[in-house]
């Protein structure tokens, strides 16, 4: 019986292919980061400093050859206007470059931009410095008009990039052909994140974009030149010959080859077949480990995300209360329970057991970055979880479930479904939480229906749900979309703004509404930075989450990749590539 | 018989009506699709989502998308995919080729060792081939797929090397990477997925041939023969084997859709750049103009193949009659 | 006429024993007996008999033969090999497989034998009824079949699960496990209805039936007596070929949130995420693989003696 086994292919692809692409590495351009990548990735000599010239190193650079990159998913286009995924972002990364993005150090770096942008005191006006004599690919000359189309394409209609900070730019003038000054109507605080892509002025005619040969062969100013594309195989890209920096890039050609299997590429990874594999995840780490005589390492960064328990305070019918205070959970609107329910949660052990005790445990909604906001980490301690839910009024049952007024202390934890981690996750918790007296009861759901939107009745959105396990976070570090998005009480989905926002455990506090709304209006970062804190430190005491691990961009390598470094943003691996090279 | 295929391309056509209604609804009933990607996305402010949701077409009702989707269709219009914009019959006619390359093949290899080895396990019933044949026949259908495929891998393309070092099969895809083509090159790197896939499809069809080469084998028609003293070989082929082929005539109607739509699980380990995966991603995506097209392509040809089996059993059988 | 009798059902051995003896017999013993004696001599479907009766039994009585409970867990033992105290070694929460492996067994069986049933009916029926009788019930049940062929099973398994998650009905909550088999069922019987079509096409014109047709045999009978006897063979190869694939199906709809939930075992679920383990754990795989295998080729056992003693001309010299 053929079909039943189709049926089985599709799902378990499902389940392996969707374990890959959890929004857990959102499109969104990224802002300052502080930390280097904290992630256990490699030992400090393997990674040199970004700014170390290979000439430093004792083993001189021997140029050309290729590499080959596998990835699970390939890209649909190669146009930052039209992207929607994140192998979509690196590889057109390699080709096309912003003028100013985040480095393996999570810090800004000018890279069109001579250096990082100015803002007046008032923060209403952006000056960025170009640099001179860079040219496209196509021979074209770079400066300030494309920076002016850029702006142009990504306010036009057909553009599908986030148009958030665009929209308030008001003027964008070249005050010389290497000199942009734009002045914004309102502050808008993550302004570095601006211009993380520039276009050629002669890419196409805006209206007309989705049919662009751009799309699927750009025309950018960095390292590499897309020679071929073979659709469900592989693309190739070869070195840009009239590319800025001397002699570089070192290596002739990458190319990108489409392995949608990532058994099949850890397998791979041991021989010559493929040189590196994008998107590996935590649970990774003990496969990886045995391909170390291979020498096969990885590098990774912290991405600022956490792996989450996202708790609902509002009634689970599905009414999408906007105030949960008036339709409270009947279980976890109390701050009590939610104490309790992290006092009975061992990290430590998730982390050692399930990661190979790799990752830190998660103890702040900042954990990476310029903004970075270390709180201290939550204490396991199952008496006084217990003491806390007795105070509460939860008595233990006969069946060793607390009740309390004939409600049951019974909770459903949904994610997405396949993901093998998350299974695993759900099942430990099951187990800690059940000497408490909470009864833990998995229900997980495709990842299309947890993460469906508000006019297809998602359930995240209508809050249809008791505990969600996802991760999510300021990736790329800077924090305010993410914060505003997730804890302000405006973005709290509900029928009055049309289900937009991603506070779905309904959480409202009056002072961090206000911090946020303090932080976005000024350019000023120490001041943010405080401002920011004290919503982290808000967070950990009103719990609407409880965060268990950081998340980490993560890829593994053939070692003899020189240079071979990730940036907790966007460009994930694509850094510096022009820095490649192939020891032998 | 003009009448009959006449009779039956009208059947087809209403037949495809009612598919493809059915397939959009079920579409556009799965909840988020497309736009998920940009659910969790705190930089795409509420108006660039209302923007894209009109750019995508899906804020009109879904019959109102499905007319204007088969209004494109009777252009000769398949749509373009959300996912490369690029039109989604270009995206299957990239594939296309690879899949019938590897659909084809094995097919072709599934029959040349169904068929007589099934035969073979009729005749000789419960001697220790037959059984052992039994056994890895079952075996192959009762492991998951994924772990057969990923050995392959793990024998041939990581541990053996070949004379001249480096692995001795390639594991993925169809080409080396940044080489041009050359036919050898393509040959080896299909080895390991045509092996998988004609293996597994092939322990089944095996049973099939056994189990109806032992049913005709006892008949009366069979034992007539026999007893007018015919040769055996004449008897098996034919009297014997004609009969026995009708379910397998059956079941290859069942996989020519195939050739065309490719094997998912195969295209997935091997990295093979089929169609089957394109029809995943879109799905995941839930990239409709390329789901619609893969899908009402891959009917049309289900369509097609009932008709031609019907035609087959005709000619096998001359006794079967098509009304 | 060659053609005696034969029980109405063709799914399990005790119901050969309660099919009447045909008006036509003329043998002292009855069909059924018959049927049973030869099915007991033949060697190997006994053997897969005993075996399926094993594995039964030890699924049913699961507590009796284990000293652990299939959700505990011990973290520090993840992934241990087996050995004494873990016969089949540990699984990735440190969960003791062999009881895992017969606790599983219980949903896996269940699942697999009832969805298999429900696909060997409908299809079987559909097959007989549209090769039978031709026309306009061939074509209106092929067309059928054919639309059936064509819509992707994962969207209608995901749009039905959202459907049935709104509506919220008690007996299609996550967890109980028959909903889950009459969809894998009704999902899956196109091939038998295919195959047996083929063949009662090509049964259709032969003596028998046809001898069967004139003398005035009513269709019923003529299509359960005459015909059905003479397809079990592909029946029985479609039987056990989709008996492994609705026990692995069983993890695709848990999946979609609509079948069993973890932390309860099932050899599918079980199965599933164990490909990144297949070098580092390679029992978490083979244990659950090899039990549905065993099953499998039980079932196949029992099938081809079911078959052989089925079989009227076989019958016939025996």
């Amino acid at each position: 019986m053929k079909t039943l086994k189709h049926i089985l292919a599709l799902v378990v692809l499902a389940s392996v292919l969707l374990a890959a692409c959890q929004p857990a590495a959102p499109a969104a351009p990224a802002a300052p980061a502080e930390q280097p990548s904290a992630a256990p990735a490699e030992k400090p000599t393997d990674i040199p400093a970004p700014t170390a010239a290979p000439t430093t190193d004792p083993n001189a650079v021997v140029p050309g050859g290729k590499i080959v990159i596998g990835t699970p998913q390939e890209p649909g286009v190669l146009n930052p206007l039209l992207q929607a995924s994140s192998v979509e972002d690196w590889v057109s990364a390699m080709i096309i470059e912003g003028l100013v993005l985040v480095d393996p150090a999570g810090k800004y770096q000018p890279v069109l931009a001579k250096e990082l942008p100015t803002a007046t005191a008032d923060g209403l006006t952006i000056t960025w410095k170009l640099k001179e004599g860079v040219k496209f690919s196509d021979g074209s000359d770079f400066n300030c008009d494309d920076v002016k189309f850029t702006l142009d394409a990504v306010l036009s209609d057909a553009s599908q990039a986030s148009t958030s900070g665009y929209k308030d730019i008001e003027t964008l003038t070249c005050v010389d052909p290497f000199t942009v000054e734009a002045k914004f109507t309102k502050v808008y605080a993550p302004y570095m994140r601006l211009f993380n892509f520039i276009l050629p002025d002669n890419a196409g005619k805006l209206e007309d974009l989705d049919n662009w040969a751009f799309n699927r062969a750009p025309i950018g100013t960095g390292p590499w030149v897309l020679k071929e594309w073979k659709a469900g195989d592989q693309i190739i890209l070869e070195k840009n010959a009239s590319f800025r920096e001397e002699g570089k890039p070192y290596l002739d050609s990458v190319i990108i080859k489409i392995l949608p299997s990532r058994e099949t590429g850890m397998q791979l990874l041991g021989t010559s077949e493929i040189n590196v594999l994008w998107d590996l995840v935590e649970s990774d780490f003990p496969a990886l480990e045995k391909l170390a005589d291979k020498n096969v390492g990885y590098a990774g960064a912290v991405t600022g995300e956490n792996e989450l328990l996202l708790l609902n305070f509002g009634v689970t019918d599905g009414s999408a209360p906007a105030d949960a205070t008036n339709a409270p959970h009947p279980i976890l609107s109390d701050l009590k329970v939610r104490e309790a329910l992290q006092m009975a949660t061992d990290k430590q052990a998730i982390v050692d057991a399930l990661l190979s005790g790799n990752v830190k445990i998660g103890s702040t909604v900042l954990p990476a970055g310029d903004f970075a906001c270390p709180q201290e980490p939550s204490v396991y301690d199952m008496e006084k979880a217990a003491a806390l839910l007795d105070e509460a009024g939860w008595k233990m049952g006969s069946d060793n479930v607390r009740e309390k007024d004939g409600v049951k202390m019974e909770l459903k934890i949904t994610s997405s479904s396949g993901n093998q981690l998350r299974e695993q996750t759900e099942q430990v918790l099951q187990k800690m939480w059940e000497p408490l007296g909470v009864k833990l009861v998995i229900e997980n759901v495709p990842s299309d229906t947890l993460f469906a939107g508000w006019s297809s009745g998602g359930l995240r959105k209508v809050g249809k749900f008791d505990i969600l396990l996802y991760t999510t976070g300021p990736f790329g570090g800077d924090p305010d979309s993410h914060l505003f998005s997730n804890y302000h009480s405006l973005s709290i989905p509900s029928k009055d703004n049309e289900g937009s926002g991603s506070n779905y455990s309904r959480y409202s506090n009056p002072d961090v509404d206000a911090w946020l709304d303090e932080a976005s209006a000024t350019t000023d970062m120490a001041k943010r930075a405080e401002l920011y804190c004290n919503v982290a430190g808000q967070i950990n005491k009103d719990l609407p989450r409880i965060f268990l691990y950081e998340r980490l961009l993560l890829s593994g390598y053939n070692k003899s990749l020189q240079n071979f470094q990730i940036s907790p943003s966007f460009v994930d691996l694509s850094w510096e590539t022009q820095n490649w090279w192939l020891k032998k | 018989m003009a009448e009959y295929l006449l009779r039956r391309f009208l059947q087809a056509v209403f037949t495809l009506l009612i598919i493809s209604m059915i397939i959009f609804g079920l579409i556009s009933a799965v909840p988020g699709g497309i736009m998920n990607a940009y659910e969790d996305n705190p930089d795409i402010t509420k108006e660039d989502y209302a923007r894209l949701r009109a750019k995508y077409g899906l804020d009109d009702p879904v019959p109102v998308r499905y007319v204007k989707w088969l209004g494109n269709l009777a252009q000769g219009d398949w749509g373009n995919s959300f996912v490369s914009k690029r039109p989604a019959i270009e995206e299957i006619g990239d594939r296309l080729p690879n899949t019938l390359l590897l659909m084809g093949v094995s097919l072709f290899f599934t029959l040349a060792i169904a068929i007589p080895l099934g035969i073979y396990s009729a005749l000789k019933q419960y001697s220790v081939i037959d059984l052992v044949l039994t056994t890895l026949a079952l075996a192959g259908q009762s492991l998951p797929v994924f772990w057969f495929g990923l050995l392959l891998i793990i024998v041939f393309s990581v541990s053996l090397q070949a004379p001249g070092g480096g692995p001795l099969l390639p594991g993925s895809g169809m080409r080396t990477p940044g080489e041009a083509f050359n036919l050898w090159d393509l040959i080896r790197h299909m080895i390991l997925p045509v092996t998988m896939l004609s293996l597994v499809s092939a322990a089944g069809y095996m049973r099939y041939m056994r189990a109806s080469m032992l049913e005709v084998i006892h008949k009366d028609y069979v034992r007539t023969a026999r007893g007018k003293g015919l040769p055996e070989n004449l008897v098996m082929t034919r009297h014997a084997l004609r009969n026995a082929l009708i379910p397998i005539i059956t079941l290859v109607g069942l996989d020519l859709p195939y050739l065309f739509g490719g094997a998912i699980f195969t295209e997935t380990i091997f990295a093979w750049p089929g169609i089957g995966r394109l029809f995943f991603d879109a799905a995941l995506k839930t990239d409709y103009p390329v789901l619609m097209a893969v899908l009402m392509i891959f009917s049309a040809l289900i369509i097609v193949s009932s008709v031609l089996v019907d035609l087959i059993y005709t000619a096998i059988d001359p006794r079967i009659t098509l009304s | 006429m060659t053609e005696k009798s034969s029980p109405q059902s063709s799914s399990a051995p005790a119901s050969s024993k309660n099919s009447a003896p045909s008006k036509l017999e003329q043998k002292p013993r009855s069909f059924g007996q018959l049927a049973l004696r030869q099915f007991l001599q033949h060697r190997m479907a006994v053997v897969g008999l005993a075996i399926l009766l094993v594995i039964l039994i030890l699924v049913i009585f699961a507590p009796l033969f284990t000293q652990y409970s299939p959700t505990d867990m011990v973290l520090r033992d993840r992934f241990q090999p087996p050995s004494a105290s873990h016969w089949f070694g540990t699984d990735d929460l440190g969960r003791d497989m062999w009881t895992r492996v017969w606790y599983g067994g219980r949903i896996s069986l269940s699942v697999g034998l009832l969805s298999m049933a429900t696909a060997i009916a409908i299809g079987t029926l559909i097959g007989l009824i549209s090769g039978f009788f031709g026309g306009w019930s061939d074509a209106i049940l092929m067309r059928i079949t054919e639309i059936f062929l064509s819509i992707p099973r994962l969207f209608v398994l995901i749009v039905l699960t959202t459907f049935l998650r709104k509506l919220d009905l008690p007996w299609a909550r996550a967890g109980s496990f028959w909903p889950i088999a009459l969809v894998i069922g009704v999902l899956a019987w196109m091939t038998v209805a295919r195959l047996v079509r083929g063949d009662t096409m090509s049964l259709r014109q032969q003596e028998f039936v046809q001898a069967a047709v004139m003398i005035g045999a009513s269709n019923r009978r003529i299509l359960f007596r005459h015909i059905l006897p003479n397809v079990t063979s592909s029946i029985i190869v479609a039987a056990t070929l989709g008996l492994a694939g609705a026990i692995i199906t069983e993890s695709g709809l848990s999946y979609l949130g609509f079948g069993v939930q973890l932390p309860t075992p099932t050899w599918g679920n079980m199965l599933s995420n164990t490909q990144n383990q297949m070098t580092t754990a390679p029992w978490t795989a083979i244990f659950p693989g090899m039990m549905i295998f065993i099953t499998v080729i039980a079932i196949n056992f029992i099938g081809d003696g079911l078959r052989d003693a089925l079989d009227p001309y076989r019958v016939e010299r025996g």
